[in-house]
């Protein structure tokens, strides 16, 4: 609680965008979220903003189980949390996947797409969400660093993103286009046609300059969130 | 007609399940075994002063992305090997710059394409073990993924089962992965796998 931006979703997981909605919860409601814990602790259920939570008891058994995921191994209660979380929250890519297994933290129970990371964010943190982009059809936006520019003094901006293009994991040329990750824009600017991005994600800052070309073409959702 | 384009169907996924990249060497560590630990262990005694980690984005080893972490900020640039911005930007976040030109010549040469730091947890106690990947010469075929070899050195000695899987500690049979990899030993301190990414 001294340190809210530090929640870290782990190593290898599909948590990002449980990462994201933990950062805008710790914003709006960090006593929420304790009271929320303490009840889920006490009694295996809990609601958070009437949404009422009540974790399978694979989930229950999990929780301080996950290992080799970074400093998330020693935060039982954050994993209790992404957990439940994933739990509560389905949209299209958890269909096949609805039901608890150990090492799922890793695979598509745990995933999130667009619509049901603006959902999640509207119910747990009851504002307003506006968002543009898909998940294959990138954003109708003419010139994305204005875009984001403009908003990100008067609302919380997050950004679904293809992350395998600033993040690259092979040598391969040919990359599939899809977004991967979640991230909360902190700050934008632009010197010298690069633009600086400065973001949250995994428990801290990152920083980093890309063109307007790659910034057009790693973002495939803007949300757009009520401070 | 569609029996035929089912026949060519079944084909194709023959084709592609049995055409997996196949890497040449198979002793690769034992090969490069003086360079690999020596970049490991420049890497240990770089890495405490100023945390970074260093990968090359392309084939030819010349474009590599270095990131600087620090405990509010990380900060990541992706630059030529013979950019000045490179030694610009060591400088001025006080890197030891002659330091890790030396480990970044020493991983063109041996082929390793990221080193890092990674933390874990032994009875809540951090532990660190750096993991370094390589790009082995391989038999590629079209649609099969890249290869690469990922060496993990621990600080401690660990435990391995019969089959030589990482296991979580010497009390479990629980294999331990690491970024969903299963790990074989090496040594009693190093191990590695065979993976389609590098990081």
């Amino acid at each position: 609680m001294e340190k809210p931006g530090s929640f870290y979703p782990g190593r290898s997981t599909n948590f990002c965008a449980y990462g994201a909605l933990s950062y805008l919860v710790m914003e709006k409601d960090p006593l929420g979220y304790v009271k929320f814990m303490n009840e889920l602790y006490d009694k295996g259920e809990a609601n958070f903003n009437n949404n009422h939570f009540k974790p399978s008891n694979a989930v229950m058994k999990a929780a301080g189980t996950l290992k080799f995921k970074g400093v998330l191994d020693i935060r039982h209660a954050e994993q209790m949390w992404f957990l439940v979380l994933a739990d509560k929250f389905k949209g299209y890519l958890n269909f096949f996947d609805k039901k608890f297994d150990e090492g799922d933290e890793n695979s598509f129970w745990a995933a999130t797409n667009l619509a049901k990371f603006d959902r999640m964010v509207n119910k747990m943190c009851g504002v307003h969400v506006k968002a543009v982009g898909s998940d294959l059809i990138k954003p109708w936006v003419k010139d994305t660093y204005s875009y984001l520019s403009k908003r990100i003094d008067s609302n919380t901006v997050s950004l679904y993103i293809n992350n395998r293009i600033i993040h690259k994991k092979n040598h391969d040329k040919i990359k599939f286009s899809i977004p991967t990750h979640f991230i909360i824009l902190r700050q934008i600017s632009k010197e010298n046609d690069m633009i600086t991005l400065r973001y949250w994600d995994y428990g801290g800052e990152t920083q980093m300059q890309v063109s307007p070309g790659t910034l057009k073409k790693i973002i495939f959702g803007i949300i757009t969130i009520d401070k | 007609m569609i029996r035929h384009l089912f026949i060519i169907l079944i084909a194709c996924s023959l084709l592609a399940a049995s055409c997996s990249t196949k890497i040449i060497s198979t002793n690769i560590y034992q090969e490069q075994k003086e360079n690999l630990n020596n970049i490991e262990s420049r890497y240990e005694k770089l890495n405490p002063r100023n945390q970074f980690s260093l990968a090359f984005t392309d084939k030819k080893f010349q474009i590599v992305s270095l990131e600087m972490i620090t405990d509010t900020l990380t900060r990541i640039y992706e630059f030529n090997v013979n950019e000045q911005r490179l030694s610009d930007t060591l400088l001025k976040y006080n890197y030891d710059t002659a330091g890790i030109y030396y480990l970044i010549r020493k991983m063109q040469q041996s082929k390793v394409t990221w080193i890092n730091s990674f933390d874990y947890y032994v009875n809540d106690q951090p532990q660190q073990l750096i993991i370094l990947s390589l790009k082995p010469k391989t038999i590629r075929y079209i649609f099969s993924p890249p290869k690469y070899i990922a060496l993990a050195y621990f600080r401690t000695t660990q435990f391995f089962d019969e089959k030589g899987r990482l296991l979580d500690n010497r009390r479990t049979k629980r294999v331990r992965k690491i970024k969903d990899q299963v790990f074989y030993k090496i040594t009693d301190r190093i191990c590695y796998t065979i993976t389609d990414k590098y990081r």
